[in-house]
C-alpha cells in the first residue's frame, strides 16, 4: 500500500512537473510576451525570500534609467527548477534551488552582468559588459563555451567600470536554437549583432555593416550612426527587433542578418529598450511605462499611447498600469477593447495559465479570467514595493526594487527563510598598504594592483581609501577564489575587482589609473619595454603613480630601463623596498582650455597637438547631466586645465576627472543661480519632469551673449557670484576667499578674464534700454543687450585682491570683445551691434565715444585708441603674428544684429588695418595659426582671402570648406581638428580633406562641448532636457586611436575636367583620405550628395558584404577592404567631361578581401583593365591565406583618356572587388575627342 | 502628398543645397512663416452663438499663418481678441468685427503675387501722409531702384499708415518694433520670402546707402546664418506659397560676372 501511495505521489508530481514550464528567458519567449501556459495554483504561499542590495542601474540621469531599465531590478529566469540571477555589481551569475533559495552555483565574469540571462537545453547563457557571450551549464555553472563578441580584447571605462571597449549588452533572444545578441553601444565604435548556435556557439551570422551607416538622425540631419543595440532583443514573426537603448528598436532579418528597417528620425521623442511583440505588431517603451505600437512589418507606429507594458497572450494584450486592460489585436491591427479591471499593475503584469499577477507598491493580485472576465483571486500585501514577476515551475517569483527575492509555492511552509548578503566590513592591518597610501597621498580615482599575493594590501587599500581597484594576476584560479572571497566579505567590484594578467596591457586604458601598485615585479617581465610604456601610459597624467615593490639589484635595473625609456613626465624615486615613478604634469603636447573660447585672446582654438583623427572612446558614463545647465540656455563652455574638466550648472560647479569622467569635487552656491537666471536658463525650464517628453528649455542667447561668469586657472576657479567673485581651490572646490570691487554702488559683476596674475572684473552690467521698457526687453530673449557689457573694467592681482587699476566704459565694454595678449588688454566700448545697425536704419547718428583700447594690461596705461571703424562685438588675439581681429559674434542663437558681414584685421607692430573686408561668416572667428575658420569655409588671417587647398581629385585649386549638418553649437578647433554638433558630434580632420566626419552614437551640446585639452576630445553631456532619441546621452571622452574608424561626407563635387587620383571605395558608408592623399569616395553613393563622377557598372548577382575595418587584418587601409560588391562583371569610370581628352598613364591599385567563408578555389575570377587582362584565375583566399585579409594588387602604366574600364569574369564563384584606385603617373597625351 | 507640393519640397530641397542661393529665393522656398496667435478672452462659458461665431472665425483664418485659441479668465470685464506674434503682443479687437481683413488685404496680395513672380524683394513705403516727409525717402528708393543692376525685380509699393482699408497691415507693420507706433516718420520695410519683412528704414535713415544694404542682403549667398536665423518678421497673410516662378535674381547675376556676385 505504502508503495502503491508513493507511486500514485510521483505520478501526481510528474503529473504537474510535466506542466510546469521554465521561464527561460525575460518575460518568458522570444517574443517577450511575459505570458506562460503554466498554471500555478489558486492559492499561493510565501516559501522563501533572499535578501541581495539594491541594483545600481547602469546609467545616470532620470531619462535615460527609465529608458533602459534592463539593470535597475533582478530579472530572473527559471529553468528545471534553478532561479538565475545576473549581478551588476559582483560580476557573476548564480543558481538558486527553486523549492528552498540555496544557492547551487556562482560563475564570475570579467564585466557587469547587466542584461537578462536566457536557458536554452540545458544550459544558461548571457553576455557581460567584458564583451563576451557564456554558456554555463545550468546543473553545475561550468563553462560550456565563451566567445567574444567585441573584436578586440580592448578595455575602457564605461559607466565606472573597466569593460570591454565593445560591451555586450544586447539582451539575448533565442528562437530555434538560435542565439540572438549584440556587442557595442556606440556606432563610431563598430556594431557586432549576432546569430549564434546554442549548443556549439558557432556564428551563423554576424552584421557588423550597419553601424556606420549614414541615416538620418533625430532633428532629421544625417550622421553615420545607426543602431546601437542595447537592451532585450525581441523577435517578431521573421524580424529581429534590436533594442537601441533610447530608440525605437531597428529591425532585421531573422535568418540573414540584413537590416531591414531603423526609424530613428522619424520616431522622433519616443523609443526605449523595452519590446514585446508577437508575429504582427510590437510594442515599444515612450515615457514611464507607456508603450507606442509598432507594424512589425514596416516599424511604423500604429497607436500612440497604447498602455503601459503589456502581457501578450496571441492577439490579447492586456495592458498594465492603474488598472489591468483587455483588448484584442484584429486582422487590420486595430486593438478592441474587452475589458478592464481595477487591480492595480502598476509595476508589473504578468499571465501564466488563466491568471494574471499584477504587481504594483502595496504588493501582488491574482486575477482569475473566468469566461473572459477577470474575477480578483487573491491579493499579498509586501512590505516592499514588487517591481517584477515571474511564474515557473508551480512557483510565483516576486522581486523588489531593493534587491530582495521572495518566492510563492503551492503549499505553506511553518518558517519562511530570509537570507541576506552579509555587510561589508574590512578592517585589515597592513603596514605596506598604509606606507603606499602615506607615501602617494592617493586615496581617490581608479586603481590598478599587478599581483593579488598580498590580500592585506587588498583590503587595506579598499577599506581606506575611496579607489576603485582592478586587481591583475596570472593565475585564474587564484582570480576566481578571490573574486569569491571578497564577494563573501560583501566587497562589490566597483571597489574591487579581479582580472586576469594579460602581457600585452591591452586590459589598460590610456590615463586611467591614479595609484598603480606593482606587489610582484615579476609581472614587469623582466622590465620589458613595451610592458613598462603601456603601464605607464595606463597612469593619469598630473601625479598618477606607480609603486613597484623592489629590491636590490631588481630596483637599480628598474631604475634604469625607466631612465632609459625617457618617458615624459616620469620622475623616479626609490627607497630600501620600492620604486616610485611619478607621472607628473600634463602629457607632451597637451594643453589646457580655460575661458568661454579657449583662452582670454579668443582665439576659440585649442593648442592641443596629441588630439587627432581617428579618435576612439577613452571612457564613457558615470556622470551626471543633472549638473549641467539646460542645453538650450547656452550656458558657458567647460573649462579644462591640469586633468580637470569645470563645468557649470544651475546653481554649483562641478570638477570632474578629465580621464575617468569621475566627479572630483561639486560646490553648491547659494545664489548662483539669481546669476545664471534669465540668463543660461529661464521660466521654460520645467525642472520637475525630466521625463516630459516637452521637458525643455527654450532657446537663449546665455554665454554666446553674456559670456562666461566663471574662469578655471591652475591654482582656483574664479566665480562671479552677484557681487563677489569666489575663489576656489581647484582641487577640491573649497571656498578659499571672495573678493569684491569695494564699490557701494557695485550691484553685479559682469565680465570675467584672467591673464597671468590679473583677474580682470566688470563693474555692473551696462543699461542699455531704458528701466520702463526693460521688462518688454528681456521678454525678447535674443535683445536682451544688457547682459552683454560691463559698465566698467576693474583689474586686480588675482591672488590678493587688490585693485591694480579700473577704467570706465563710455557706453559699455562688450564682454565677448574683451580679451588680453602680449601684455596687453584690448576692449571694445561701444554700444551692442543692433542698438547701432537700429539708429543707422533710423538715420540717427551714432553716439560719439565708441572706442577701441589697448592697454597696458598692468598699468592701464593707453597704448592706442581706435574710434573710427568701430562696430561688432568681437575681439580675438594672435600672438603670433600680433594680429588683432574685430568682428561681429555669430552663431545659432546669437544675439539680434550680430550676424557676420564684416572683419577687420589691424596690425599691432603699426597699429594700422591690415585688411578689412566685407566677409560672411556664421561662427565666431577662429584663430588657427594664419588661418581664420568659420563655419563651413576659411579665411586667410594674413590677407582675409577665401582659403583654397588642392582638389586631390583633379589636383586643381579648390576653395576650403565643409557642410556641417544640424547643430545649434558653434564649432571650436583645436591643432589637429574643428570640432561640433553635426547631427550627431562631428569633425573635420584638419590633415586630410574628407569633409565632415561623425563620432555617431551620441549627440554633443548646444553649447559646444566638444573641446579638445589635456590630450582628449573631452565631451561633456551637455544635452540635459534634450529628449531626443539619440543612441547614447552620456558624457565621454575620445582619445586618437589609430586602428580606429572614421567616415566623412566630403561633400566633393567634381567639375569634370581629367581625374589625376582616385579612389573608389565600393559599398563603404562613407568618403576618406589615405595617407598617399587619395581621397577614397564611396561607390554607391550613400552618404551626402553624389560627386558628379559617373561610374557604369554591369553586375549579375550583384550583392554588397561590409565589415568593420577593425575585423580586417590590414596594415594601412582595413577601411577599404572591409566592404566589398560582389558580382561585378564591368565597372566604367569616367576620368574627364572636358571636349578635348587627354590620354595619360596611370597606375590602378585594386584592394580585395575575401569576406566571406571560402575555401581556397571556391572563387577564382580574371580581371582586366582596359581590355588588357592583368590577372588570370585569381583567387583572393588562395593567395590572402585567410578571410577578411588585404590584399593590393597594383598595375602601373595604364593608358586611359575619358574612361577606364575594369571588366572581371568569374571562372569560379563570384566576382568580388572593395576598392579601385588611380593614381595618374604622366603628363597627359593629348588625344582628341 | 500633393505632387506639387511634393515638387516644391523636392525643389527647395535641391535649392537648399546649393552654395550659390541668394537670400530672397532661399527664404522663399524654405522659411516657413512663422505663427500668429489669435485668443478670444472670455470670462463665462462660451455660448452656442459665442461659438458659432469663433468657429467660423476660425475657419475663415485657418488658412493663414495663425492659430486661434480660447482662453477663460475670470478678472476680466467684458469678452476681447488679442494676436500675438512669438509670444509678442501685437494687437487687441474688442468685437469680432474688427477681426474682418485680418489675414489678407488687397495690397498683401498684391505683394505676396510679386515675391511668387520671382521678385526680388517689395520695398514697402509706409507714408505719413505728410508730403514733406514722404518725399525724400521715397526719392532715395526712386534713385536706387533706377540705378541699381536689380532695379527691375524689386516691386516699389506705397502704403499710407492711415489707410482704412489696410489698417491691420500698417497695425502689423508698426509691430515689428516696440516704438514704431509713436513715431511719425516714413518708413520702408523690405518685404521678401514668404512675405518677411525686415526691420525698416525710418525717417533720415532711408538713405540710398541703406536701401543698397538691404538689397546686399536679399542679393548675398544665403549662409547657414541666415538659413539659422531667418531674420525678419513674418507678416500676417493667407498662405499660398506653392509653385513660385524662378528667382529672376539669378539670371542677372550670371549674365553680369561684373557684378561681383
Amino acid at each position: 500500500m505504502r508503495v502503491f501511495i508513493s507511486l500514485i505521489l510521483c505520478l501526481v508530481a510528474l503529473q504537474s512537473e510535466a506542466q510546469f514550464h521554465d521561464w527561460s528567458m525575460w518575460r518568458f519567449d522570444h517574443g517577450r510576451s511575459a505570458s506562460t501556459p503554466e498554471q500555478l495554483a489558486d492559492n499561493l504561499h510565501l516559501q522563501w525570500q533572499v535578501q541581495y542590495s539594491p541594483r545600481i542601474p547602469v546609467w545616470d540621469d532620470p531619462l535615460n534609467q527609465n529608458l533602459m531599465q534592463f539593470d535597475r531590478l533582478f530579472e530572473p529566469i527559471v529553468a528545471d527548477n534553478k532561479i538565475f540571477l545576473g549581478f551588476n555589481d559582483q560580476d557573476k551569475v548564480i543558481a538558486l534551488d527553486i523549492n528552498s533559495g540555496k544557492e547551487l552555483w556562482q560563475y564570475y565574469t570579467d564585466g557587469p552582468v547587466r542584461m537578462p540571462l536566457a536557458a536554452n537545453n540545458g544550459n544558461i547563457y548571457f553576455t557581460s559588459d567584458d564583451g563576451n557571450l557564456y554558456c554555463l551549464n545550468a546543473d553545475n555553472g561550468s563553462l560550456t563555451w565563451k566567445l567574444s563578441l567585441a573584436p578586440a580584447p580592448n578595455k575602457l571605462l564605461g559607466n565606472k567600470r573597466l569593460i570591454s571597449m565593445w560591451p555586450a549588452r544586447g539582451g539575448i533572444v533565442i528562437k530555434d536554437d538560435i542565439i540572438y545578441t549584440a556587442a557595442s553601444i556606440f556606432p563610431m565604435m563598430g556594431t557586432f549583432i549576432y546569430a549564434i548556435n546554442a549548443e556549439t556557439g558557432e556564428i551563423v551570422w554576424k552584421n557588423e555593416g550597419t553601424g556606420s551607416n549614414y541615416i538620418l538622425q533625430p532633428h532629421r540631419s544625417p550622421a553615420f550612426a545607426d543602431v546601437a543595440p542595447q537592451g532585450s532583443f525581441a523577435i517578431s514573426g521573421d524580424r529581429l527587433l534590436v533594442a537601441g537603448g533610447r530608440s525605437v528598436p531597428a529591425a532585421f532579418d531573422l535568418k540573414t542578418g540584413e537590416q531591414l528597417y531603423y526609424h530613428l528620425s522619424a520616431s522622433g521623442k519616443t523609443g526605449g529598450a523595452f519590446s514585446c511583440g508577437n508575429d504582427e505588431v510590437f510594442f515599444n517603451h515612450h515615457r514611464e511605462r507607456v508603450t507606442y505600437m509598432y507594424d512589425s512589418q514596416t516599424g511604423l507606429p500604429l497607436l500612440e499611447d497604447a498602455g503601459e507594458y503589456p502581457v501578450l497572450d496571441g492577439n490579447t494584450i492586456y495592458f498594465s498600469g492603474t488598472k489591468v486592460e483587455a483588448s484584442e489585436l484584429d486582422v487590420e491591427k486595430n486593438l478592441n477593447k474587452l475589458w478592464d479591471s481595477n487591480v492595480s499593475a502598476t509595476n508589473d503584469l504578468i499571465k501564466a495559465g488563466d491568471c494574471l499577477y499584477a504587481a504594483d507598491s502595496s504588493g501582488i493580485t491574482a486575477i482569475k479570467i473566468v469566461d473572459n472576465e477577470p474575477q480578483e483571486l487573491w491579493t499579498h500585501k509586501t512590505e516592499e514595493p514588487i517591481e517584477r514577476l515571474v511564474a515557473s515551475n508551480g512557483k510565483l517569483i516576486a522581486v523588489t526594487g531593493d534587491g530582495e527575492i521572495l518566492v510563492f509555492g503551492d503549499t505553506p511552509v511553518s518558517e519562511v527563510s530570509l537570507q541576506k548578503q552579509p555587510d561589508s566590513k574590512i578592517a585589515c592591518l597592513s603596514l605596506f598598504g598604509k606606507r603606499i597610501i602615506r607615501k602617494t597621498d592617493i586615496t581617490s580615482g581608479y586603481g590598478v594592483v599587478l599581483g593579488t599575493q598580498n590580500i592585506r594590501l587588498l583590503k587595506k587599500l579598499v577599506s581606506k581609501t575611496s579607489l576603485s581597484l582592478i586587481a591583475f594576476d596570472d593565475d585564474p584560479e587564484r582570480i576566481s577564489y578571490l573574486r569569491e572571497y571578497f564577494d563573501d566579505l560583501g566587497v562589490k567590484a566597483d571597489r574591487l575587482s579581479f582580472q586576469n594578467f594579460d602581457e600585452t596591457a591591452s586590459f589598460l586604458p590610456k590615463y586611467f589609473s591614479s595609484l598603480t601598485v606593482i606587489t610582484d615585479p615579476s609581472y614587469l617581465k623582466d622590465n620589458d619595454p613595451d610592458l613598462l610604456n603601456a603601464i605607464f601610459e595606463s597612469t593619469r597624467p598630473y601625479d598618477g603613480k606607480i609603486w613597484v615593490k623592489a629590491r636590490g639589484k631588481a630596483k637599480g635595473s628598474l631604475m634604469n630601463t625607466v631612465a632609459d625609456l625617457d618617458l615624459y613626465g616620469a620622475q623616479l624615486s626609490k627607497s630600501w623596498r620600492h620604486v616610485l615613478i611619478s607621472r607628473t604634469g600634463a602629457l607632451e603636447g597637451a594643453s589646457d582650455w580655460t575661458h568661454n573660447y579657449g583662452d582670454i585672446a579668443n582665439t576659440v582654438k585649442s593648442d592641443d597637438e596629441i588630439v587627432k583623427a581617428p579618435l576612439g572612446i577613452l571612457w564613457f558614463g558615470g556622470n551626471s547631466n543633472m549638473d549641467v545647465l539646460p542645453r538650450h540656455g547656452h550656458g558657458p563652455s567647460e573649462q579644462v586645465i591640469d586633468g580637470r574638466l569645470i563645468i557649470q550648472g544651475i546653481n554649483s560647479i562641478t570638477a570632474r576627472d578629465v580621464y575617468t569622467g569621475r566627479m572630483i569635487w561639486q560646490k553648491e552656491f547659494e545664489n548662483l543661480d539669481e546669476d545664471t537666471w534669465l540668463v543660461y536658463y529661464d521660466e521654460t525650464y520645467d525642472e520637475e519632469n525630466p521625463l516630459d517628453t516637452k521637458y525643455n528649455q527654450v532657446h537663449l542667447p546665455g554665454a554666446n551673449a553674456r559670456g562666461t561668469n566663471y574662469i578655471a586657472t591652475k591654482e582656483y576657479v574664479y566665480v562671479i557670484e552677484g557681487t563677489n567673485c569666489h575663489l576656489l581651490d581647484i582641487k577640491t572646490g573649497e571656498l578659499v576667499k571672495s573678493i569684491s570691487t569695494g564699490d557701494v554702488n557695485t550691484e553685479k559683476l559682469g565680465y570675467i578674464g584672467v591673464y597671468d596674475s590679473l583677474l580682470i572684473l566688470g563693474n555692473n552690467f551696462s543699461k542699455f534700454y531704458n528701466p520702463d521698457t526693460l521688462e518688454e526687453s528681456k521678454k525678447q530673449k535674443f535683445n536682451n543687450f544688457d547682459i552683454t557689457a560691463s559698465k566698467e573694467l576693474i583689474i586686480m592681482d588675482r591672488f590678493t585682491g587688490d585693485e591694480l587699476w579700473n577704467i570706465k566704459a563710455n557706453h559699455g565694454f562688450i564682454h565677448n570683445a574683451v580679451i588680453a595678449g602680449d601684455g596687453k588688454l584690448f576692449c571694445l566700448d561701444k554700444l551692442p551691434q543692433n542698438l547701432e545697425t537700429k539708429l543707422k536704419r533710423r538715420g540717427e547718428s551714432q553716439p560719439s565715444g565708441s572706442r577701441m583700447l589697448y592697454l597696458n594690461i598692468k598699468t592701464g596705461e593707453k597704448l592706442h585708441e581706435e574710434t573710427s571703424n568701430i562696430f561688432g562685438s568681437w575681439l580675438g588675439y594672435s600672438s603670433e603674428y600680433q594680429l588683432l581681429i574685430q568682428a561681429n559674434r555669430p552663431s545659432r542663437d546669437m544675439l539680434t544684429g550680430e550676424e557676420g558681414k564684416r572683419m577687420i584685421v589691424y596690425n599691432l607692430k603699426s597699429n594700422e588695418i591690415l585688411w578689412d573686408k566685407p566677409v560672411y561668416y556664421s561662427n565666431p572667428p577662429i584663430i588657427s595659426g594664419d588661418k581664420i575658420y568659420t563655419s563651413e569655409e576659411g579665411f586667410s588671417l594674413l590677407t582675409g582671402e577665401e582659403l583654397y587647398e588642392k582638389d586631390l581629385i583633379t589636383g586643381e585649386d579648390l576653395k576650403w570648406n565643409f557642410k556641417r549638418e544640424y547643430g545649434c553649437g558653434y564649432i571650436v578647433a583645436s591643432e589637429h581638428l574643428l570640432t561640433f554638433r553635426s547631427a550627431s558630434a562631428g569633425f573635420v580632420n584638419l590633415n586630410a580633406s574628407e569633409g565632415t566626419a561623425s563620432l555617431g552614437g551620441f549627440k554633443s551640446g548646444c553649447t559646444a562641448n566638444l573641446i579638445v585639452a589635456n590630450g582628449v576630445l573631452n565631451s561633456p553631456d551637455y544635452t540635459r532636457t534634450c529628449q531626443c532619441a539619440y543612441q547614447n546621452q552620456t558624457s565621454l571622452a575620445l582619445v586618437n586611436m589609430p586602428w580606429m574608424t572614421y567616415w566623412g561626407n566630403s561633400n566633393y563635387k567634381w567639375n569634370g575636367t581629367q581625374i589625376k587620383q582616385l579612389g573608389l571605395n565600393l559599398n563603404a558608408p562613407g568618403d576618406r583620405t589615405s595617407d598617399q592623399s587619395t581621397l577614397w569616395l564611396e561607390f554607391p553613393n550613400v552618404a551626402g550628395e553624389s560627386t558628379g563622377i559617373p561610374v557604369k557598372i554591369d553586375t549579375v548577382n550583384y550583392y554588397e558584404i561590409r565589415k568593420e575595418p577593425i575585423s580586417i587584418n590590414s596594415e594601412n587601409t582595413p577601411w577599404i577592404s572591409a566592404s566589398s560588391i560582389g558580382g561585378i562583371r564591368s565597372l566604367e569610370i569616367t576620368l574627364s567631361k572636358e571636349p578635348t581628352v587627354e590620354d595619360a598613364f596611370y597606375s590602378v591599385n585594386l584592394y580585395f578581401s575575401e569576406p566571406e567563408k571560402m575555401k581556397k578555389g571556391e572563387r577564382v575570377f580574371d580581371v582586366s583593365i582596359q581590355d588588357m587582362k592583368v590577372l588570370e584565375n585569381f583567387d583572393i583566399i588562395g593567395e590572402a591565406g585567410s578571410e577578411d585579409k588585404e590584399l593590393v594588387k597594383s598595375f602601373p602604366g595604364i593608358k586611359a583618356g575619358r574612361t577606364l574600364t575594369i571588366d572581371m569574369i568569374p571562372r569560379k564563384g563570384n566576382t568580388m572587388l572593395s576598392g579601385i584606385e588611380l593614381i595618374r603617373e604622366s603628363s597627359p597625351l593629348t588625344q582628341n575627342q | 502628398m500633393n505632387r506639387k507640393y511634393f515638387a516644391l519640397i523636392l525643389l527647395a530641397g535641391l535649392i537648399s543645397m546649393a552654395c550659390t542661393t541668394r537670400v530672397s529665393e532661399w527664404i522663399l522656398l524654405n522659411g516657413l512663416p512663422s505663427q500668429y496667435t489669435l485668443v478670444y478672452f472670455h470670462n463665462k462659458p462660451l455660448s452656442e452663438s459665442i461659438k458659432n461665431q469663433n468657429q467660423k472665425l476660425a475657419e475663415r483664418i485657418s488658412t493663414a499663418n495663425i492659430n486661434f485659441r480660447t482662453v477663460k479668465r475670470q478678472e476680466i470685464a467684458k469678452p476681447y481678441y488679442e494676436l500675438y506674434y512669438k509670444d509678442r503682443f501685437f494687437s487687441k479687437y474688442m468685437t469680432n468685427e474688427e477681426l474682418k481683413g485680418l489675414t489678407s488685404s488687397p495690397l498683401r496680395k498684391k505683394i505676396a503675387a510679386e515675391l511668387m513672380a520671382g521678385k526680388l524683394c517689395v520695398m514697402l513705403y509706409l507714408k505719413t501722409d505728410n508730403d514733406d516727409k514722404d518725399e525724400k525717402g521715397l526719392n532715395a528708393l526712386h534713385n536706387v531702384i533706377a540705378s541699381s543692376p536689380f532695379g527691375n525685380i524689386i516691386t516699389v509699393v506705397e502704403l499710407s499708415r492711415n489707410s482704412k482699408d489696410e489698417h491691420h497691415f500698417a497695425s502689423l507693420l508698426l509691430n515689428i518694433e516696440d516704438d514704431l507706433v509713436d513715431i511719425q516718420e516714413p518708413m520702408l520695410f523690405g518685404v521678401f520670402g514668404r512675405f518677411k519683412a525686415l526691420e525698416p528704414l525710418l525717417g533720415k535713415g532711408i538713405s540710398e546707402e541703406n536701401i543698397n544694404l538691404m538689397l546686399d542682403y536679399f542679393t548675398a549667398e544665403c549662409s547657414c546664418l541666415i538659413k539659422d536665423n531667418l531674420p525678419g518678421t513674418d507678416i500676417l497673410f493667407t498662405d499660398n506659397w506653392e509653385n513660385p516662378q524662378t528667382a529672376l535674381v539669378n539670371k542677372i547675376i550670371d549674365d553680369n560676372p561684373m557684378l561681383g556676385y
